[in-house]
């Protein structure tokens, strides 16, 4: 079999089969048509060796809460190469080291911050996750600033191994700030993919914008504004507007958000693409209800 | 970031199928069985057996002794190698999950290692073409002639007899696929053509060493995926543009896969790159690369518990879906460059293939490649051709 051959040969062709990267301004020639794969590169400027998280402007690094984030990094672990993800038995070692990051409360940001600038650190991703799970809790607008600050310099310092992260750095904002930047309409052009760093740089633009709009405001205000414009809204015969409306109420009232999504989709006179895309949004509401309902009943 | 929540569509198919099933056994219009109890379709373990484990290794070998062509096919085929395969072995050490074996080694029981029989049977003659001590085919052989009964069931030549070892969800989840081919391949626009009609074509030959007759044709039983390269380089094509002077536009469309490409397990990816080049064809610049790929987050539930979940799907829509635009930054200006650009099909990420000693350059398999040509040069557009 060509692949078994392959991982057979895979010593003695990985010193082949990597040439040296190249990057603007350097030359280099190549040989073939098409463009061979650059090696791995480990970033180097002196930006990513202090992470993108700027503690300055917070508290001081609380000692008992590295103390817990140490223990969460030897607690969290689980494979990143995992299909099935982390299993209970994993779930509950981590759940108590977790607690104890949590139980510091505010004033351990500055800790997890620190401890989340290195890419590498907890030492696996599920650990990081819950960081930033742990983040998510608190309601402080310096911390959301110092996080979407962050975000504008992995774009600016192209630092790619923190990039990865993205997704679970929008939904802490999302979790503090209880609400957060407009979500892509499916049907409206937000086709196009872009490589990682340019997917974060649009997401700190629409943070600082969002932050900006909100500044001085609580967790707790933003979250009954963002209930009462979607409760306002979810109705609009604007597709695009119901549809922000009605993603919008997910996080904070997520059966709400199902009545919504299935009367929306009652509405004769949705566009064969818009209409897909309401039916998809009712299916992962009706998912999220479903595992909340179920959660509870476990618990 | 684009975010694809789960798809509608695998529960639709979980619900369509539920609903057959249900109807089917109420009517009781199962076919299959010529009037008898419903077969059992192929799937993971444990398989309906009349016989242990050493006489259904020795029930393959006498299949293979009757049909050498197929088992010729069959014989390194993804599907016997289902076991064996390194890239399976390197990820079962990490998850040696029952939840694995049932489907890469249906003969045996899921809860152990199978027996070195067994595992070089990975999926194998009996998985499919033996149910209890009947022999199965997608019609009947009564009568004919043929060396042994077969008892027909037309259910094995549709993607029902694929479904259960490429269609599933997370183990411990059930609404959330892992994978969901089938699904895929349900929205797409070739649904109407079972999965047999590209991965097990029509070839020259008889199926049976018995049948003599001249110009007879079987379905190939080499289950070509990606031991196929030029399968892979047919799923897809790929134009591209500049837009502006720092970056480029690659519209991928799908072509002749009949689901999303990639599919199957969760980390496979498409790798898209270029570099600019000057006139003496040294790389001056390349852009950051871009993947397409399912993207997957592990969110912890209020229950304490932890579920995966799939964040973004950014993979070649299946065929009907329209196509995906990815765009390549080269951070300088290289309008006087010209560009050469590639789609790669990729089994993992490099952090992956180099635990898994997998030298990701050479297992790659190139797609499309193409350039675009300075800009006071008129651009070549699509360019399959370079390849």
């Amino acid at each position: 079999m060509m692949r078994g051959k392959l991982v057979t040969m895979s010593l003695c062709l990985s010193v082949l089969a990597f040439g040296a990267a190249s990057h603007a301004g350097e030359k280099q020639p190549i040989e073939g048509k098409a463009p061979a794969k650059a090696a791995p590169k480990r970033e180097a400027t002196s930006a990513s060796a202090k992470g993108p998280y700027d503690l300055g402007t917070l508290d001081p690094i609380d000692v008992p809460t590295s103390r817990a984030i140490d223990v969460l990094a030897k607690s969290c672990l689980m494979s990143e190469l995992s299909r099935e993800g982390p299993t209970r038995e994993e779930t509950a070692k981590c759940n108590a080291a977790v607690g104890s990051v949590a139980a510091q409360g505010k004033k351990g940001a500055s800790a997890i911050l620190a401890a989340l600038n290195d890419p590498d650190f907890p030492p696996r991703r599920y650990g990081r996750t819950r960081l930033y799970g742990v983040l998510g809790k608190i309601d402080d607008e310096k911390v959301r600033g110092a996080i979407i600050e962050g975000l504008a310099t992995v774009a600016r310092e192209k630092l790619t191994a923190h990039a990865r992260h993205a997704y679970e750095v929008d939904r802490t904002l999302r979790a503090m700030a209880g609400g957060g930047p407009e979500v892509a309409i499916p049907w409206d052009g937000k086709a196009t993919v872009k490589d990682p760093i340019a997917e974060v740089a649009e997401s700190a633009v629409a943070w600082r914008s969002f932050q900006k709009a909100n500044e001085g405001k609580t967790r707790a205000q933003i979250t009954q504004e963002v209930l009462a414009r979607a409760r306002t809204e979810k109705k609009s015969d604007d597709p695009k507007t119901a549809y922000r409306a009605i993603e919008a109420l997910v996080q904070h009232a997520p059966k709400e958000a199902l009545g919504a999504v299935k009367a929306y989709r009652k509405r004769g006179d949705l566009p064969k693409d818009v209409a897909a895309a309401f039916e998809t949004l009712e299916a992962r509401i009706g998912y999220e209800v479903e595992s909340t309902s179920a959660a509870k009943a476990a618990s | 970031m684009s975010i694809a929540p789960p798809l509608p569509t695998a529960r639709r198919i979980h619900l369509l199928a539920a609903t057959l099933l249900l109807g089917a056994a109420v009517f009781g219009l199962r076919q299959g069985a010529e009037g008898g109890a419903p077969l059992a379709l192929p799937g993971p373990s444990p398989r309906p057996r009349a016989e242990g484990h050493a006489a259904i290794a020795a029930r393959n070998a006498s299949c293979e002794g009757c049909h050498t062509e197929i088992a010729k096919e069959w014989r390194g085929s993804l599907h016997q190698q289902a076991w064996h395969d390194p890239v399976f072995q390197k990820a079962l050490a990490i998850e040696p999950a029952p939840f694995c074996r049932g489907c890469h080694a249906p003969e045996a029981d899921a809860d152990s290692e199978p027996p070195k029989a067994l595992q070089d049977i990975g999926v194998g003659c009996v998985t499919c073409h033996v149910v209890g001590e009947a022999i199965v085919g997608t019609r009947s052989l009564a009568g004919t002639g043929a060396g042994h009964a077969v008892v027909g069931d037309a259910r094995l030549g549709t993607t029902d007899a694929c479904a259960r070892c490429h269609e599933f969800d997370f183990p411990r989840v059930t609404g959330l696929a892992m994978q969901r081919t089938v699904a895929e391949h349900a929205s797409s626009s070739f649904a109407k053509d079972a999965c047999q009609s590209c991965h097990m074509r029509a070839v020259e030959g008889a199926s049976t060493d018995l049948d003599k007759t001249p110009g007879r044709q079987h379905r190939s039983h080499d289950f070509s995926v990606i031991d196929d390269k030029s399968m892979i380089q047919n799923a897809a094509t790929a134009v591209a543009r500049r837009a502006g002077g720092q970056k480029i536009v690659i519209t991928v469309s799908p072509l002749g896969a009949g689901h999303a490409f990639p599919t199957g397990d969760m980390f496979r990816r498409l790798e898209l790159r270029a570099e600019a080049v000057d006139a003496s064809g040294a790389v001056v610049a390349r852009a950051m690369p871009v993947h397409l790929a399912r993207t997957f987050a592990d969110r912890p539930r209020d229950d304490g518990g932890t579920q995966r979940v799939e964040i973004a799907d950014t993979r070649v829509p299946p065929p009907g879906g329209g196509s995906r635009a990815v765009e390549l930054d080269f951070g300088v200006d290289v309008s006087a460059q010209r560009v050469r650009w590639v789609l790669a099909y990729q089994r993992m990420d490099d952090a992956m293939a180099a635990s898994f000693g997998v030298a990701q350059a050479r297992d790659e398999i190139e797609v499309v490649a193409g350039a675009i040509e300075p800009m006071d040069v008129p651009a070549t557009g699509r360019t399959k051709e370079e390849r």
